[in-house]
């Protein structure tokens, strides 16, 4: 069974 | 942003992987932009050979549902800090 990651939104921060 | 661009890091950005906050970041020549994962997994694809598509395509084997849209989005809005260039087709 393939475990898959969950899609979280792509993103970043800029510091 | 057209599907058939092909993404990659400009010359002066450079991606890490940041020990101290367990995320990938990009450096820059006066900033650090702090990447969330599918952020660092879709900028891991970028190397201004695979088409906007075929990075969307890639992730699909790593994640449930890949929302083609945000990619785009997210590259969009790298474009517009100039860490990211889009070869055309």
């Amino acid at each position: 069974m393939e475990l898959r990651t969950d899609w979280e939104t792509p993103d970043f921060e800029e510091i | 942003m057209p599907g058939d661009g092909r993404p990659r890091l400009t010359r002066h950005v450079r991606m890490r992987f940041d020990a101290t906050r367990e995320r990938h970041v990009l450096l820059g020549p006066e900033s650090v932009i702090v990447l969330n994962p599918t952020g660092a997994d879709i900028l891991g694809l970028c190397d201004g050979r695979r088409t906007v598509s075929e990075v969307a395509t890639e992730l699909q084997a790593r994640y449930d549902r890949v929302v083609d849209d945000e990619v785009a989005a997210f590259l969009d809005r790298l474009v517009t800090r100039r860490c990211v260039e889009i070869d055309d087709a």
